[in-house]
């Protein structure tokens, strides 16, 4: 596990809730980006996020570092808008008036299209398919990472992922057509 | 000639193919517009998604973590504090009751005529005063056991506070 981490999580460990800002800062996109796909709603993402920050620094005694500490914020996430989702029925509210950005996004408006097409093919998937392809193009999350955090066997796991950008390159083929080789 | 397969064409954007393989399929790549076309689709998803992957958390929402981890903190240093009173003052009283109830055992002189069991005075005196509250104990064993579960529950009280400075130390 990276050494910074160890260090904050040891420095929250030991009183210092500060040291806490540093894991925030570094997996609050990550967290968020994952809710997102899960609740489809940017309300409950910023909700889950915030619980399941909250949460993870509550047990984070229990981290036993076995796993890195993203595997296993993740996990939480994971957890925490899955019971949002079957708590509160999902609204299905529309892509388009989720009004997302991304991390990379200037001001361009084909930076904007780009992200709508991915938000839009990413949320067409079923939900495990939509997580686990999400997870993938994270910072660095193996296959084998991504399974524990699914709950899923690693060749159930690689099934579902082939399966998600088989149907992610169709769509994309077709809403794009020419244009998404002028784009890219 | 058998065109790539779709699990070969992902790795093969991945960069996760063997060397071996990697050559079989870059020598079908120079001969067939297909699969060449088909490697730019994946090839072009995948930048697409590593690059627009990530969603922007809303700007507030580091702070309003803190906020409540802060809260969390204070809230939680508050009740170990407490806890830690309520550990300390109630494991004198019990070992103060305790060792009362105990010497009380040891040291009364008294017996139960006829059962040729010793029963101290001290135990007999509570009885009758716990009978005279309508709580009937017939059974001396009754007040062993309370007397018994008291020191099981001191030791207990000091046991995990010792586990508990270990795992903070
Ligand atoms: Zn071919």
């Amino acid at each position: 596990m990276n050494s910074d981490e160890i260090t904050w999580i040891n420095d929250c460990l030991n009183g210092d809730s500060y040291a806490y800002r540093k894991l925030v800062n570094k997996y609050q996109h990550f967290a968020y980006t994952l809710a997102v796909r899960i609740t489809k709603s940017a309300e409950d993402a910023e909700e889950v996020t915030q619980d399941a920050f909250l949460k993870a620094y509550a047990s984070l005694a229990g981290f036993k570092g076995e796993s890195k500490f993203s595997t296993w914020f993740y996990k939480i996430v994971l957890n925490l808008a899955m019971s949002k989702v079957r708590r509160c029925k999902p609204t299905h509210q529309n892509i388009d008036d989720l009004n997302l950005q991304t991390v990379n996004d200037n001001d361009s408006s084909r930076k904007t299209e780009r992200t709508y097409y991915v938000e839009k093919a990413i949320a067409s998937l079923p939900e495990d398919e939509a997580i686990i392809v999400t997870l993938f193009y994270m910072e660095d999350q193996s296959l084998d990472e991504i399974s524990n955090i699914v709950q899923l066997s690693l060749s159930n796991t690689k099934v579902k992922l082939f399966r998600a950008r088989k149907k992610m390159a169709e769509m994309l083929k077709n809403e794009l057509k020419e244009d998404l080789y002028t784009i890219l | 000639m058998s065109h790539i397969s779709e699990d070969i064409m992902m790795d093969f954007v991945d960069g996760n193919l063997l060397p071996e393989q990697k050559k079989a399929a870059e020598l079908h790549l120079l001969e067939c517009s297909a699969c060449k076309e088909e490697i730019a689709l994946y090839r072009s998803l995948s930048n697409l998604l590593v690059e627009e992957n990530i969603l922007k958390a809303p700007p507030a929402m580091a702070n309003h973590v803190m906020t409540q981890v802060e809260l969390h903190h204070s809230i939680m240093l508050r009740k170990a504090k407490s806890r830690n009173l309520v550990i300390r003052f109630g494991g004198i009283m019990f070992a103060l009751l305790a060792a009362i109830i105990g010497l009380g055992l040891i040291l009364s002189p008294s017996a139960v005529e006829g059962t040729g069991f010793q029963i101290p005075q001290y135990i007999l005196q509570v009885m009758n005063y716990l009978q005279s509250l309508k709580i009937p104990i017939k059974n001396p064993s009754v007040l062993y056991g309370v007397c018994a579960f008291m020191i099981i529950l001191v030791v207990e009280r000091v046991v995990n506070s010792f586990r508990h400075r270990k795992v903070t130390a």
